[in-house]
């Protein structure tokens, strides 16, 4: 398939992007004050055993040897133990990696659902009331900190409206009941057959990803808005109308395609945004997530853990970002004509 | 109306007193100022100018295409004895396409880069100028109806006609995969769809290279020839004017500065803006040829008193500038608006002979320009 | 033509001041931008100002009166108290003077690394030019959030730490944006005629590209200062950055959590403050967009 030929320059210079960052993650974690080996055993164990420990997780090697064993070890699937958990990192991520995903998902979800409409309908009403509501909404979007949006919508939904459950992912009640298959709660609530477990997965979930959502939601509504604006100027739409085709359809179907496309441009840039602000998110919601795994890590200076979390964020963010560029491929049939022109 | 303006009887386009001034950031500016045009049925109209005299515009602002908000428009334009400033929105737009047709400037801009060419088209064939259809009848037909496949051959057919090149191939082509002239027969294509009385074509294969101009020019007399339409032409080109119309309007600043049968411009222009024209274009035979004439078009937010045309005119002098010379009809057809012409005007009447000893004049003195 | 001109003519001259006015009118005609400039003002002024206007500057350490604490909002306290009693008002000013710092010392390291950078990748061209793209697109892989953490955590977690830590991520947007805009300067003729002049490379791109691009820099300038405020403040939320008894914004927020909704003045005004100064640069950024007519890439 030539999209395939056209994607391949693309590929390449991503995996020399993830290269270079398992360099530089694995140099920050190895240069960590503080001997790994002795927080893993604590302070009372002897200078033998930690030596012992040190040894057998090869921190004495010179970096470059430690990076290339990582390396290796990598690419069959070992990230080492967590210092933490004592499990094997690549077990720790496998286990929280749906919860973070799926919130973050659901955030994207919303974004999108939210914030084009929103755009659109600024940009139909220019100059009019609607249109700078929706502006300030969009400004105030992209202002306001996460955790204080967090926090306000926990005040107002969790304790005055008490609509919402404000931590976790299930409440307690239903958790007992929920085996775990795929990890994602809205996913194994439905296997296991409960209805009002998954209503109440739904409960946990729509807060955090709401506050998660604000961020990137503004950003979307502006830049959907400021694109439909310059579309339809374009030629080809005043031609439309000159044939006649009804008003909504020359807004909804072709100025709209056109619109989306540099909101898509962005979109892999925002999920690296979503990727980094779900920490604060799983924080305040005491969402069982990789973020919060990744944060404890760096707190207890858990190295192994630490690189996992990183290269697993790179990896996603490497990952989306070539989603998108093949579904603008398909999208927008100039790129396919001008190739990769970087 | 003057007693003295030229009429038709039953013309499919009447456009009276056109006017449409913008808003813009440097004050107010008055791009089309009083215009009056017809056409008649099955006729072929040109309107010539330079670029920057309100051609443009004037289209636009017949076909609806307008935003009212910056730009003002006055004026009645009546299609078919229908008065158009009057017609509720969703009427005027199902008018676009189904009675006026409009072929756009660039044929390259003018097509949606994102869609195939093939949607494009039966999109406008289903759903042009149709009485307004909402969201959920434009999914039930577009994917369910029996129409899409008529109207898919339709298009084809359009296609066809227009001497698209591999028609099949087009439809699932992307503009931006097709060449200049493809794309202008599909643009042309896409107006004549819905069939039609008027088509308005704005300088028709003007962006093109010349051997592809001349191929879309016979296209339109064969199908000209072929459909009985009226065009409604706005061209730069007074020879692209000559050789498919039978009247032109010649238009400068904003106002229709002459009008007439395409033989009573080329074989007795009046108007000194007309002559300067046809003075300038170069003849194989041997003759003088004057250099044109000098200085631009008139800004439009502040534009010269009186006759817009009086500082580029040979003929000038202070009673062009006190006040707009009144339109003087010659014929059933022909007109001109010069003070020159005025019945009381002690001023020579301007002939080819003499705009073109003027003009040369002027260029040898090196008269400094407006 | 006269000879007597004005000197106003001479230094500025007239065409030059049209132009001025057309993009202040752009400016000013936007209700929101000049909102966000008085916001933004007016915060720069209180945080210089704080020593002087602050109802209570002794409040700001680590003061205790319990006796005082957790007092609702009143003409005394207008944002009330903390746990330990101390007026938030006052905290919050000089929250600000951190929080200003903050995006100062950040964009005052990460902008002139950037910019240098980019300029010699869009300057040069080639292997450089690629190489320095291949750096900068390494540390865009990460979510900002992320590697400041990492690096906030190697050393103390201190305010000191996290702006160093937020700049060594940030000076790769200035770069790319540098990058590109030398890029399309390096063809035109005013660069080639300073070139075939013998001006050496350095001068060529800092004294003739370089001033050509500052419009879209200062934009990006202004808005990422209210990127950097809200990633040094979330920074602080979670413990790497501003330390108590320091009246980080973000810290402050954070020791309000557990005393939430009761107690709900010691997190909502500090992050409410946060939010102002935030939208403040946002819609003063977005009007200079406006005003200087460039497109920033976000």
């Amino acid at each position: 398939m030539d999209q395939l030929k056209r994607l391949i320059p693309r590929l390449s210079g991503m995996t020399i992007s993830l290269l270079g960052l398992s360099v530089l993650v694995f140099t920050i974690s190895r240069v960590l004050p503080g001997n790994p080996a002795r927080m893993a055993l604590g302070a009372r164990a002897s200078d033998e055993q930690v030596a012992r420990l040190a040894s057998e997780m090869g921190l004495n090697k010179p970096l470059a040897a430690q990076y290339l064993e990582y390396i290796s070890g990598l690419l069959v699937g070992d990230l080492g133990l967590s210092l933490q958990t004592r499990n094997p990192v690549l077990e720790d991520i496998i286990f929280k990696l749906p919860a973070t995903l799926e919130l973050i998902t659901l955030s994207l979800v919303l974004m999108i659902a939210i914030g084009i409409p929103l755009g659109v309908i600024a940009a139909q009403n220019r100059g009019g009331l609607l249109d700078n509501m929706t502006r300030v909404f969009a400004f105030s979007a992209v202002s306001v900190p996460s955790f204080f949006i967090a926090i306000v919508l926990q005040v107002i939904f969790g304790f005055y409206l008490d609509l919402f459950p404000i931590t976790g992912r299930l409440s307690l009640k239903y958790s007992q009941t929920i085996t775990r298959e795929t990890g994602f709660m809205l996913i194994d609530t439905l296997l296991a057959g409960s209805v009002a477990a998954h209503a109440n997965a739904w409960a946990h979930l729509i807060l955090p990803a709401l506050a998660l959502s604000f961020g990137g939601m503004g950003q979307i509504i502006r830049i959907t808005r400021s694109s439909m604006v310059d579309i339809e100027g374009k030629d080809f739409i005043e031609a439309s109308h000159g044939f006649g085709l009804p008003r909504w359809l020359v807004v909804y179907k072709y100025s709209l395609k056109n619109a989306f496309i540099p909101t898509l441009t962005i979109i892999g840039l925002l999920y690296a945004w979503l990727l980094g602000g779900a920490f604060i998110i799983e924080i305040v919601f005491g969402w069982p997530g990789l973020a919060k795994y990744g944060v404890q890590s760096v707190l207890t200076t858990d190295v192994n853990a630490l690189v996992g979390v990183t290269m697993t964020i790179g990896l996603m963010f490497v990952l989306t970002n070539f989603i998108v560029d093949v579904i603008l491929d398909r999208i927008d049939p100039r790129i396919q004509l001008a190739g990769d022109a970087t | 109306m003057t007693v003295t303006e030229p009429v038709l009887d039953d013309p499919i386009l009447e456009v009276s007193d056109l006017s449409v001034g913008f808003e813009g950031f440097d004050g107010y500016a008055d791009v089309v100022n009083g215009v009056n045009l017809s056409v008649g049925r099955s006729e072929i109209v040109s309107i010539v100018g330079e670029t920057g005299c309100g051609k443009s515009v004037t289209t636009k602002a017949i076909t609806g295409l307008l935003d009212q908000p910056p730009a003002r428009v006055s004026g009645t334009v009546t299609f078919d004895g229908t008065d158009l400033f009057s017609l509720p929105q969703k009427e005027r737009v199902s008018l676009n396409g189904n009675g006026i047709g409009m072929v756009s400037q660039d044929p390259m801009s003018s097509l949606n880069p994102v869609f195939e060419l093939g949607e494009q088209l039966t999109d406008t064939a289903q759903f042009g100028g149709k009485s307004p259809s909402g969201p959920l009848s434009y999914v039930r037909r577009r994917y369910f109806g029996e129409d899409r496949s008529d109207a898919y051959q339709r298009a084809l057919d359009t296609l066809k006609q227009v001497q698209m090149p591999n028609p099949e191939g087009a439809m699932k082509s992307y503009p931006n995969e097709l060449s200049g002239g493809m794309c202008q027969r599909a643009l042309i294509a896409q107006a004549l769809l819905n069939e039609p009385d008027l088509l308005i074509a704005d300088e028709p294969g003007t962006a093109l290279d010349v051997t592809i101009h001349d191929k879309i020019l016979s296209l339109l007399s064969d199908i000209i020839a072929e459909r009985n339409m009226s065009i409604l032409m706005i061209t730069h080109n007074l020879g692209v004017a000559r050789e498919l119309s039978d009247r032109i309007y010649i238009m400068y600043g904003g106002r229709i500065v002459e009008s007439g049968t395409t033989t009573e411009i080329f074989e007795h222009p009046k108007h000194p803006y007309t002559q300067g024209l046809l003075a300038s274009i170069p003849r194989l035979s041997s003759d003088s040829m004057s250099d044109g004439i000098d200085g631009s078009v008139p800004e439009y937010v502040d534009p010269p008193d009186g006759c817009r045309f009086h500082p580029r005119c040979p003929y000038a002098d202070e009673s062009c500038q006190s006040q707009q010379p009144p339109k003087k009809a010659f014929s059933k057809t022909a007109s001109t608006e010069c003070v020159r012409y005025a019945s009381d005007d002690p001023g020579p009447e301007p002939t080819m002979t003499e705009t073109r000893r003027r003009l040369n004049e002027t260029a040898i003195s090196g008269a400094d320009s407006t | 033509m006269s000879t007597d001109t004005s000197t106003l003519d001479r230094i500025v001259s007239p065409a030059q001041r049209e132009l001025w006015y057309r993009s202040y009118r752009r400016f000013a005609d936007q209700p929101m931008s000049v909102v966000g400039a008085v916001i933004v003002a007016s915060v720069i002024t209180l945080a210089l100002l704080a020593p002087y206007i602050a109802p209570y500057p002794e409040h700001v350490g680590s003061y205790t009166d319990f006796a005082n604490s957790f007092a609702a909002p009143s003409l005394d306290h207008p944002f009330g108290t903390d746990k330990a009693g101390r007026d938030l008002l006052t905290r919050v000013i000089y929250g600000y003077r951190l929080s200003l710092l903050l995006a100062g010392t950040v964009l005052g390291i990460g902008v002139p690394i950037g910019v240098f950078l980019g300029l010699v990748a869009g300057y040069s061209g080639g292997w450089i030019d690629a190489a320095i793209m291949r750096l900068t697109d390494t540390f865009l892989a990460l979510p900002p959030l992320v590697l400041a953490l990492a690096i906030a955590s190697v050393f103390e977690p201190t305010l000191e730490i996290a702006i160093f830590a937020v700049a060594s991520l940030w000076w790769t947007w200035y770069a790319r944006l540098t990058r590109g805009l030398a890029a399309s300067e390096r063809s035109k003729e005013y660069v080639q005629a300073a070139e075939l002049a013998g001006a050496g490379r350095l001068h060529v791109m800092l004294r003739e590209i370089l001033p050509n691009c500052l419009s879209p820099l200062l934009v990006k300038m202004t808005l990422d200062a209210g990127i950097v405020i809200l990633t040094g403040a979330s920074l602080s939320f979670i413990g790497l950055g501003v330390q108590p008894p320091r009246p980080g914004l973000g810290t402050m927020v954070a020791s309000g959590t557990n005393f939430l909704p009761q107690q709900w003045w010691v997190s909502i005004f500090p992050g409410f403050a946060i939010f102002v100064l935030v939208l403040g640069f946002n819609m003063l950024g977005d009007g200079l967009r406006d005003m200087f007519d460039v497109e920033v890439e976000q």
